[in-house]
């Protein structure tokens, strides 16, 4: 198991979370009852990749693989200057 | 196997504090982790392990009005303390402000962090009666939670202290 | 849970003296145990191999904050709590306060002692940069006596220290008086808190106009112990902090730190961090 311990499996604190706003666009669904469709796990599916879109939108980064750490962009805005000294 | 913690069995101590205002004597070994001593012995299992490394806080009691992680405290060094868990906040039916206002504004979910969490806001609002929202976020910042977001946790303990603030 | 806690004794001496004489009766073989967040963390992941534990937790003689004229003297039980509540240390030693409010949480600053913080010595510890930089000293126990020696110098290499297995750490003092001098400590982890560092550096720096006249920087891990950048100090000093200044100091610097990869960071990522830390804070202070 990679994330066996909780000191290095590193999800934010309440120090680390910027405000949240929650909406809701509500288009009943036609087989569920009540017009009632699971959400649960829908809204990870696309946090990862609009946070890599902003970044890459912020800094012409493209980086096409998570977790993305510090640590890469690091590698990568090198890797940018070298390209471009080069 | 037979119980090796009886209240005789060698290599173990007994250890005098209060927990939750009553006098307790806690025989365990001395460096058996408070959090065990605590679910185990009086059967106090509103603390939670998290994650026994000290980092989630869903083990969090008080020591001497201090919040600790109990997964940290070997229970030899509890002699002589004062200690409340989460069952001390809520000793009646009547549920705590802090309680209240978790439930009515969706400070939980799946509750695993929540009594830690409770307990932390209750020591905060002990020292601060009127936190502003970074005071709470640095306050809360040792106890983990995975299904909120915290959003609705700090709204949680916003409206608490209004409440607290109408009722005196 | 990992260890059989059966195997762990641990006994509570009822005096500094008592604690002091079962140090010296039996040296090794008793080690101190003060707030417990490093040992009882080694002891979940089944790491801690030393079995037997003297509590000192309860030792009235080596907490407290003391102010003298000349100095401020703090217990080596001092728990971060109690550092961050001190309002002289607050007004005077900014830095420590910063890195005691930027360890863990409240849980573990109620326990976690300067003490033991600098007995553990881990290089990536969070006071040690901001003691190094405010000058230290260390007054170190037993029961032959007391020595007091400068912090500097005393983690030798990864893990070590100048502590004879009879010591404690007793108390540590902060060299007062010192005006003028400007600070900046920061610490780069995985997250704003419950983080242990990546980088860790703090600085002070007292200008003479634009000129250098003195200056202290140490950083956490970047290598196997605390550094003291003494050839970066001395190169700034009776410097003007222009930019050709700043870019050969970043250099000098390079060459003081050795970061390596772990399972927290990577050596590029430590490098090019704690560079430009060094710079945000020649730059921020020479400005202020």
């Amino acid at each position: 198991m990679i994330n066996n311990q909780m000191t290095n499996y590193i999800m934010p604190t309440s120090m680390d979370l910027p405000p949240i706003r929650v909406y809701f666009e509500e288009l009943p669904y036609a087989r569920g009852p009540a017009g009632a469709k699971g959400i649960g796990e829908l809204p990870l599916d696309g946090t990862a990749a609009a946070i890599m879109n902003a970044i890459e939108n912020a800094t012409g980064i493209c980086i096409r693989r998570i977790p993305m750490t510090p640590e890469d962009l690091t590698a990568a805005f090198e890797a940018t200057r070298e390209n471009a000294i080069a | 196997m037979p119980d090796a913690r009886s209240p005789d069995a060698p290599g173990t101590i007994a250890v005098r504090c209060r927990v939750n205002g009553r006098d307790e004597t806690l025989h365990d070994y001395p460096m058996a982790r408070l959090l065990d001593t605590l679910r185990e012995k009086l059967h106090l299992t509103g603390i939670k392990e998290g994650c026994g490394e000290g980092e989630c806080g869903a083990c969090s009691v008080e020591i001497d009005g201090k919040l600790v992680n109990s997964c940290l405290i070997p229970v030899a060094q509890v002699e002589g303390a004062e200690i409340r868990t989460i069952e001390g906040v809520a000793t009646t039916e009547q549920l705590s402000v802090v309680q209240q206002a978790f439930i009515s504004y969706g400070g939980a979910q799946c509750g695993i962090c929540t009594p830690g969490m409770v307990l932390a806001a209750v020591n905060l609002l002990e020292q601060n009666n009127h936190p502003t929202e970074p005071e709470i976020r640095a306050a809360l910042a040792g106890n983990l939670c995975r299904c909120t977001g915290y959003m609705k946790i700090f709204e949680s303990i916003l409206r608490a202290c209004d409440r607290t603030e109408v009722q005196s | 849970m990992r260890s059989f806690i059966p195997d762990y004794e641990m006994q509570t001496p009822r005096s500094l003296g008592a604690a002091l004489d079962i140090l010296a009766r039996d040296p090794g073989i008793w080690r101190p145990f003060a707030g417990g967040t490093d040992l009882m963390v080694l002891l979940e992941a089944g790491k801690l191999a030393h079995r037997h534990y003297l509590n000192i937790w309860n030792l009235a003689e080596l907490r407290g904050i003391e102010s003298a004229s000349w100095l401020i003297s703090l217990g080596a039980l001092t728990t971060y709590t109690d550092v961050r509540r001190n309002a002289t240390l607050a007004r005077e030693f900014p830095l420590l306060c910063r890195a005691a409010a930027e360890t863990g949480g409240v849980a573990t600053q109620n326990r976690g002692t300067l003490g033991g913080n600098i007995a553990n010595a881990s290089p990536a510890a969070d006071t040690p940069p901001a003691l190094l930089i405010y000058d230290a000293e260390l007054e170190l126990l037993s029961s032959r006596g007391s020595r007091r020696i400068p912090y500097r110098g005393f983690h030798g290499g990864y893990k070590k220290m100048d502590l004879r297995p009879d010591e404690l750490v007793g108390r540590i003092f902060l060299p007062r008086g010192r005006t003028g001098w400007k600070s900046y400590y920061r610490k780069v982890g995985t997250r704003r808190a419950q983080a242990i560092s990546k980088v860790c550096f703090a600085g002070a720096v007292r200008f003479d106009g634009k000129i250098v006249d003195d200056i202290r920087i140490a950083i956490g891990s970047v290598a196997p112990a605390v550094v003291c950048a003494t050839q970066t100090e001395a190169y700034v000093r009776g410097k003007s902090l222009d930019a050709a200044a700043i870019a050969a100091a970043r250099q000098v610097f390079a060459k003081e730190i050795a970061p390596i990869d772990d399972i927290r960071s990577t050596a590029h990522y430590r490098h090019v961090v704690a560079l430009n830390l060094l710079e945000e804070f020649l730059t921020t202070t020479a400005a202020q």
